[in-house]
């Protein structure tokens, strides 16, 4: 007999059963905050255009995601000619998802498209002009030519130069990528809804590579743009995969069996930035005493470990230890608010109050800086805006001291956290010449001995001034269902074809 | 009457222009949108290349200027980010928008009208006293928390309807009864007093007297008078609707132009957000039009102008 009860029961089955997600209907929900602009990452450069070009699309070399080596991807194998010369041997037996060939014509047509500046791609200068120029040698072979000597090449084919069949992309133009995109990755786009999400279905002729191939037949990527929401989609069961949850959020979620609760080590780095420079206006910050008071006053163990969590480490250099000649042995700032009180009063600092600008993802983190300076007698009034009105002030030249992070494109080298703070530029307020030549010679030679000579000056000097507080390592968190099997990698965002099921 | 409707529309034309201008100031104010555009790991250098190549470096009274003369001529632009037409963009999403106004406001409707009438009957008792604290509540509880509420319920507790996304009817159960909640009291307490003042008239205690059965009296004499200023709140409120749907559309996720018009703001995108603004200007000051040519029709003594 019909009940009340059952027949609100056999409503809600009804309206419910349209988005079951999990291992019983082998299709992984997968969660983005924001929507990309683009699929690929040619057009576009964010974490969500990156996280799909690694499923879409191959690079020509690819960086192993765990450890951060280098390897061939689309080249099989590549030989430094001279400083300025890179000789590609590209894969044979290689297919897109239209079943072209891939060969060298494709390495031609979509480097020239990277490389011409009257493609304004966006951050075209530091990610594509580095090559000059491409040549075919071979139906699979091609030589690349470079504008200039750049030691970090190899990062910079595995991160950006993701190959477009020619054909393809010249009989549909390039925009084509935004809608249908075409690549050799291990799945390939069944549909591309803006604003709505993605689909994604696993591509069969994937070739046997570094890239693992896709473990799960269909990904439906859909575009949440409430947290709460993805919170509440996690707990119904009707969504396996979130990331970047607000840390209490995600440990709130430790309780639920169902779900799993992932850290994974991250590039990107967090620290304070000083008007040594006085670029904002005259400053106590002018002292050298005054901000290495400030370095003492800084808890960095504490706020790493309990204010981050999640595996986060103090910094002891303004660049990720995984970088290559980020170097450790440097001087030290430990925690010591005694001493802090000392310098400043050396300084004929006492009362100080300075204005501490904070993006509004950082507030915590500022707030946990001001309750360490107010310690040590220094009243600090946070400023906190949105990320763009922040980056503009900031490039302005009107912090005065500022929280910030900073990623460096996931690029394992000093060079990729440096240049930009330290380069006389709209980012640079230690306006210190000699330390902005040696960063730049860095980043000009070949000669990697040469360079870890010039980074250690850099960052030695960095250090012995006292320019920065380097505060933390980042971490990034994995919400998923407890169904899904995922290992966090170095690299901030996840890399679908290594998600599988339990 | 042409005259009056010649008038409002020429009324349209300006607050689409002020709202666009307002708008505009507003979002070029609020943060870099070259910043924006060079994207997240960009240089300094980048973002100033971004800038000009965007035109970005032009004094915004002049930007503002070049953005209008196209609209003049018809084009809405493209997006900075997507590159995709704006007004492809907006055609595409209005289908959603439009669905969950339509829903939210039959839903107001078919509950709104009847509690109103319901109070009206019964007059300071409990029926009257209840439906007035649920108008109260529908007012003052923020509708993204009223939408949480629902999700935790309905979403999580019960599983009986979708939480988010906009694949089938039952996706816009949650969000329409969450923009209904605030379009109801509204029509509600509209709908009693112009029930207690129908009620009290003359013409109704004639009737009354007459000995005319009382469902009668509501349906034929009180109803229709009573429900006069409720088509034209009707219209307005879908309006507002319409304009109002940004929180609703991002926590349920749905795909509308309120949702648009959110990424767009935050990000900056202005030929898109100003085209929304245009777009939701017009579509509240020509349904209030309709809705006071809908009266006039309707009501003898009514004349516009």
């Amino acid at each position: 007999m019909f009940t009340l009860r059952s027949v609100i029961l056999a409503l809600g089955l009804l309206l419910a059963s349209d988005a079951l997600a999990g291992k019983r209907s082998n299709t992984l929900e997968f969660a983005f905050q924001r929507e990309t602009d683009f699929v690929d990452r040619i057009h576009t450069d964010s974490r969500e255009s990156a996280t799909l070009s690694s499923a879409i699309y191959d690079t020509l070399l690819y960086q192993d995601p765990a450890s951060g080596q280098v390897t061939g991807l689309l080249a099989r194998s590549w030989t430094w000619v001279d400083e300025r010369t890179i000789d590609l041997d590209l894969r044979e037996g290689v297919k897109f998802h239209n079943g072209d060939a891939f060969d060298a014509d494709d390495v031609v047509y979509t480097v020239s498209f990277v490389i011409d500046p009257e493609n304004k791609l966006r951050q075209q200068e530091s990610s594509f002009l580095f090559v000059k120029a491409v040549e075919k040698r071979g139906p699979h072979k091609v030589r690349l030519t470079l504008s200039r000597a750049e030691p970090v090449a190899e990062f910079q084919l595995a991160a950006r130069f993701l190959m477009w069949p020619a054909k393809y992309t010249q009989a549909q133009g390039h925009m084509i990528h935004a809608t249908k995109p075409i690549g050799t990755g291990p799945y390939r786009a069944r549909e591309v809804a803006p604003g709505r999400g993605i689909t994604l279905t696993a591509f069969e002729g994937y070739f046997d590579g570094p890239k693992p191939k896709a473990k799960i037949p269909t990904v439906n990527i859909r575009i949440i743009p409430d947290l709460q929401t993805q919170v509440a989609e996690l707990m119904a069961g009707r969504l396996d995969f979130a990331q970047d949850m607000p840390p209490d959020q995600a440990e709130n979620l430790r309780v639920n069996p169902a779900l799993r609760v992932l850290y994974g080590d991250t590039i990107r780095i967090t620290f304070v930035s000083f008007d040594a420079a006085q670029r904002a206006g005259e400053s106590a910050l002018k002292d050298d005493r005054v901000r290495r008071a400030i370095a003492h006053a800084i808890d960095r163990e504490a706020i790493a470990s309990r204010l981050i969590g999640g595996g986060s480490k103090a910094l002891l250099a303004q660049c990720h230890p995984a970088m290559n000649h980020c170097v450790q042995d440097l001087p030290r700032t430990p925690y010591d608010p005694a001493k802090a009180r000392e310098l400043l009063s050396q300084a004929g600092q006492t009362g100080l109050t300075l204005s501490f600008a904070a993006s509004v993802d950082l507030k915590t983190v500022a707030e946990a800086i001001q309750g360490n300076l107010a310690q040590v007698g220094i009243r600090t009034r946070i400023e906190t805006a949105p990320l763009p009105t922040w980056r503009r002030n900031f490039l302005d030249g009107k912090s005065q001291m500022s929280v910030l992070s900073w990623g460096g494109g996931g690029i394992y080298d000093a060079s990729a956290a440096l240049p930009v703070f330290f380069d006389m530029g709209n980012a640079d307020y230690a306006r210190d010449a000699e330390v902005a030549d040696w960063i730049k010679q860095a980043g000009s030679t070949m000669d990697q001995a040469r360079r870890a000579q010039l980074f250690r000056q850099a960052l030695g000097r960095i250090a012995e001034k006292v320019y920065t507080v380097p505060l933390y390592t980042n971490t990034a968190n994995y919400v998923m269902s407890a169904e899904v099997d995922y290992t966090p990698t170095r690299v901030d965002l996840p890399v679908l074809s290594q998600i599988g099921w339990k | 009457m042409l005259r009056t409707v010649m008038s409002r529309l020429l009324v349209a034309v300006l607050v689409a222009v002020t709202v666009s201008a307002v708008g505009f100031s507003l979002l070029r104010l609020s943060g870099d949108l070259a910043a924006e555009l060079a994207g997240e790991a960009a240089t300094p250098a980048e973002i100033e290349s971004a800038r000009i190549k965007h035109g970005l470096d032009r004094p915004l009274p002049l930007q503002f200027l070049g953005w209008s003369r196209a609209l003049a001529a018809g084009d809405l632009g493209r997006s900075l980010f997507t590159h995709e037409p704006v007004a492809e963009m907006i055609l595409k999403r209005l289908p959603v928008t439009l669905q969950l106004a339509v829903y939210a406001l039959i839903i107001s409707i078919v509950i709104g009208i009847p509690l109103g009438m319901l109070a009206a009957m019964h007059p300071r008792t409990w029926i009257d006293r209840l439906s007035l604290v649920a108008a109260v509540l529908g007012q003052a509880v923020p509708s993204f928390w009223l939408a949480l509420v629902l999700i935790v319920v309905f979403g999580v507790m019960l599983r009986w309807t979708p939480i988010s996304g906009s694949d089938s009817w039952a996706h816009f159960i949650l969000p329409t009864a969450t923009l209904a909640a605030s379009a109801l009291p509204g029509l509600m307490r509209l709908t009693r007093s112009g029930m207690l003042e129908a009620l009290s008239t003359d013409y109704v205690r004639t009737a009354r007297a007459k000995g005319l059965a009382e469902r009668t009296l509501m349906a034929v004499h009180a109803l229709p008078n009573a429900l006069l200023p409720v088509l034209a709140l009707a219209a307005v409120q879908l309006g507002t609707l319409l304009g109002g749907s940004v929180i609703v559309e991002s926590v349920f996720a749905l795909d509308g132009i309120g949702l648009l018009a959110y990424r767009s703001i935050l990000r900056g995108d202005f030929p898109v957000v100003q085209s929304i603004l245009i777009f939701v200007a017009l579509a509240y000051t020509l349904l209030t039009l309709l809705a006071d040519i809908a009266n006039a029709i309707i009501d003898p003594r009514i004349r516009l102008g």
